[in-house]
């Protein structure tokens, strides 16, 4: 999605100046502006949103969504971070650990490995888990590596993966043990690391690790490693207008779609004032012009303000409500699939919300019934 | 514990109530002030306090289910808008081995 700058309402810009930043907040309220309704509505919000991908990776998407408030966008940022539900070891039984990592140490390390298992396939995390785990509520993986020497080693032979079986103990070393249903459901896609190549100890001959692990479904805000992300954020769309010399109170007028540059070197010089393949120049009959071609490469530096011989040239901005999202998979989901899970969290929160607030509308109108004062009866004085 | 109370003080016939939501964050919150303003500080604790104020004496309580409402809209949009864009990209790219 690429824009003209001088297509967006300057109501929808927050302005960046040389020492701060002015119009943060939006304004589309009713009674901010007189003659102008602007209550919710949904046709219209329908019409005007827009969602369009930049790249779609299995662990890393890019997306713009255009046309929603910021309280709403990050409220979507949030839900992915903190309350997409994944799968974690939550427990660690340890029968044998002679490793140098302590217990604890080693435990908590394994939580923190990302299980490629389907969240959407596992009931939440057991209250009680002594008496209530069950297998539809707990993964069970186990771990049972020794390390040993390797025969026929040739002398001099440094390399501990060449000297010794097993000195490095990976993420892909655990293994699934089925319980109940499980081996039939979970058939097409066996729970296992997401990364098999995260290393959790190293060992030396000799010693040995033999542990059993129970994972449980969870989210980030009862602990970061049921995160489903390395990071979900959004960035605004920058802008760019630029600016023909006039009457420096009447932007208005002035807003242009290329500027004329004095020579090639004043042309490169407002170039390299922005990110690398923001500005655009053009050679036309002679003279050079500059023009922007991509303002979402700009990393918005203001560089361009502190230049004089482009004073009063540019209007820098970003576009309050186009919001740049970037969600990082860290392997429990592919990327693309996050943000509809968290648009579903979402409204399961309004829900419950939504029949809690009618239950006590209920309550609270039958309670005015019983103690409503005789609207018709005088005031009485005391 | 009651997911959604009327705190105290607030007018009979409700065009003025604080409301103290259980086991929200500002995650909801803010999203729902927005829409209700459509028709606060950083959170610490889990629990979280919106106050409506009517005018014409309309119950606060009405305005809050009705955002709630909207705000589902949204939501249902927006999956659509998604879903569609997914599409798009997958026929865009679907043609390259």
């Amino acid at each position: 999605m690429n824009y003209r700058p001088g297509d967006i309402d300057s109501r929808r810009l927050i302005k960046l100046h040389k020492e701060y930043i002015s119009d943060i907040s939006s304004t589309n309220y009713p009674g901010v502006y007189p003659d102008e309704d602007n209550s919710w509505d949904l046709v219209d919000f329908k019409k005007h949103v827009k969602l369009e991908f930049q790249y779609v990776e299995e662990e890393r998407i890019e997306f713009d969504l255009v046309g929603i408030d910021t309280s709403i966008a990050n409220a979507f940022r949030r839900i992915i971070i903190s309350e997409v539900p994944t799968v974690a070891i939550e427990r660690v039984y340890v029968y044998d650990n002679t490793s140098v990592i302590q217990d604890e140490v080693l435990s908590h390390r394994l939580g923190l490995i990302p299980l490629r298992i389907d969240p959407r396939m596992l009931e939440d995390a057991p209250q009680n888990y002594q008496d209530d785990s069950t297998d539809r509520n707990t993964m069970v993986f186990s771990l049972d590596v020794t390390c040993a020497d390797r025969d026929g080693v040739r002398p001099g032979t440094t390399d501990p993966e060449k000297l010794y079986i097993n000195s490095s103990v990976y993420a892909k070393d655990l293994q699934w043990v089925p319980q109940g249903e499980q081996e039939t459901i979970f058939a097409s896609d066996p729970p296992r690391a997401a990364n098999p190549n995260i290393l959790i100890a190293k060992l030396r001959p000799e010693q040995s690790i033999h542990l059993e692990m129970h994972a449980v479904k969870s989210i980030g805000r009862d602990h970061t490693k049921f995160s489903p992300v390395g990071t979900a954020f959004y960035r605004l769309m920058p802008h760019i207008q630029l600016l023909k010399p006039g009457d420096r109170y009447d932007e208005e007028s002035r807003k242009v779609d290329k500027l004329e540059m004095a020579d090639q070197e004043q042309a490169k010089r407002f170039q390299d004032a922005f990110s690398e393949g923001v500005i655009e120049v053009k050679k036309e009959r002679g003279k050079y012009y500059v023009r922007v071609k991509a303002p979402r490469r700009d990393n918005v530096t203001r560089r361009i303000l502190e230049l004089r011989e482009f004073d009063g040239m540019v209007r820098l901005g970003r576009v309050r409500d186009w919001f740049i999202y970037t969600i990082e998979s860290t392997g429990q989901y592919p990327a693309v699939d996050i943000f509809p899970v968290a648009l579903g969290v979402f409204k399961s929160k309004i829900r419950t919300l939504k029949a809690e607030a009618e239950k006590l509308r209920r309550e609270w109108e039958g309670s005015r019934e019983e103690r409503s004062p005789d609207p018709d009866k005088d005031v009485e004085m005391e | 514990m009651n997911k959604i109370t009327i705190l105290p003080g607030a007018s009979p016939n409700l065009a003025e109530a604080s409301y103290a939501i259980a086991d929200e964050t500002h995650t909801l919150g803010n999203a729902l002030r927005w829409m209700i303003m459509k028709n606060a500080p950083h959170p610490s604790e889990n629990k979280i306090h919106i106050r409506i104020q009517m005018y014409d004496n309309q119950s606060s309580l009405d305005a809050l289910i009705e955002a709630l409402d909207a705000l589902d809209d949204v939501c249902t949009v927006i999956d659509e808008k998604y879903v569609d864009a997914a599409k798009k990209w997958d026929a865009r790219h679907s043609s390259k081995p």
